[in-house]
């Protein structure tokens, strides 16, 4: 006997009560329950569909799913670390290199022009979050909307905030904090130079995570997803 | 394979007496995957979807090295249990 379309929901249901949330995960999951329920009732036709269920689940263990989220997790987190790095990376490369040392060079100009590391780079830091709040804010909401809309939820769409990289933020901020405490009124060179290129670093960054590569990926994951274009 | 086939096919092979718990298959398949040694194809059945894994070529090369190193590390153990003491 198989099983029907209402039971294929249920089982998708009882993965997300056991704290699997992600499509991805769940339809891989539903998939085996499915297929070990089957099985059972060839042996055991009298079994109900639950209590099939109830004896498949207890195969997985007293953690349940939760090694499998994990593992996937960070299988996810590597591979979008190396995504944003790839893209990084073509800011180190021509022609986009100009543009970053350009970036970096004015930076430090306008630092020198107005003798003043402290005040201006926090501003830009200021700049930079301010902006990337937006952005962070704008991906989230649509991805939320795409979730309500479609009853599905990715896990690889969630990388992003399984990813981290913002023990880095600290770093500009620690700089501006540098610049004061070295500054004693003077402007100085190097700290100067050193926060501009910091500074263009960690936009760069943003920069790329946001904007680059939550657009492209869907196209990049898709490679390891062929579900996400099937499911759509 | 997928992966409930490979728990069956494993028990079929080994007469049941090697058997692979669910909780550690998939946590395991994804590792593989991560590292490159699996590919997936993903296929509507029966009005779900299931996930198909397979070797890719470094897979291939990757089980032989492994197994090589299975068995050097039964040796190991072997001599280690059972020394071959020399006086």
């Amino acid at each position: 006997m198989k099983l029907n379309e209402q039971q294929i929901d249920r089982l998708y249901q009882f993965t997300r009560q056991h704290f699997v949330e992600w499509y991805d995960l769940q339809s891989e999951l539903v998939d085996h329950l499915a297929n070990s329920i089957e099985d059972r009732w060839k042996e055991n036709p009298k079994l109900t569909f639950e209590e099939a269920l109830q004896l498949e689940f207890k195969k997985f263990g007293i953690f349940g799913f939760m090694d499998v989220v994990e593992e996937r997790q960070k299988f996810l987190g590597k591979k979008y670390a190396r995504i944003i790095w790839k893209y990084y990376k073509e800011f180190f490369r021509l022609p986009k290199i100009l543009l970053t040392l350009g970036a970096m060079y004015a930076l430090y100009i306008l630092s020198e022009a107005l003798q003043d590391t402290q005040i201006l780079y926090l501003c830009v830091l200021g700049v930079i979050g301010f902006v990337s709040s937006f952005e962070i804010y704008k991906v989230t909401k649509a991805q939320r909307l795409r979730e309500k809309a479609t009853g599905k939820k990715w896990l690889f769409e969630q990388t992003a905030s399984i990813f981290d990289i913002y023990p880095i933020t600290f770093l500009p901020v620690q700089i501006v904090n540098l610049s004061g405490a070295f500054g004693d009124a003077n402007w100085n060179r190097g700290t100067a130079i050193f926060g501009a290129v910091i500074l263009v670093l960690f936009a760069l960054l943003l920069y790329v995570q946001w904007k680059v590569v939550h657009k492209k990926m869907s196209e990049e994951m898709g490679r390891i997803y062929p579900e996400y274009e099937i499911s759509k | 394979m997928y992966g409930y086939e490979i728990t069956q096919k494993v028990k079929e092979i080994t007469k049941g007496e090697l058997n692979i718990t669910e909780g550690a298959l998939y946590p395991a398949l994804h590792k593989l995957e991560a590292e490159g040694l699996l590919d997936v194809e993903v296929e509507k059945v029966d009005n779900r979807l299931r996930k198909y894994y397979k070797l890719t070529e470094s897979g291939q090369t990757e089980t032989v090295n492994r197994l090589a190193e299975l068995e050097e590390f039964i040796k190991n153990m072997q001599s280690i249990v059972n020394p071959k003491l020399s006086y």
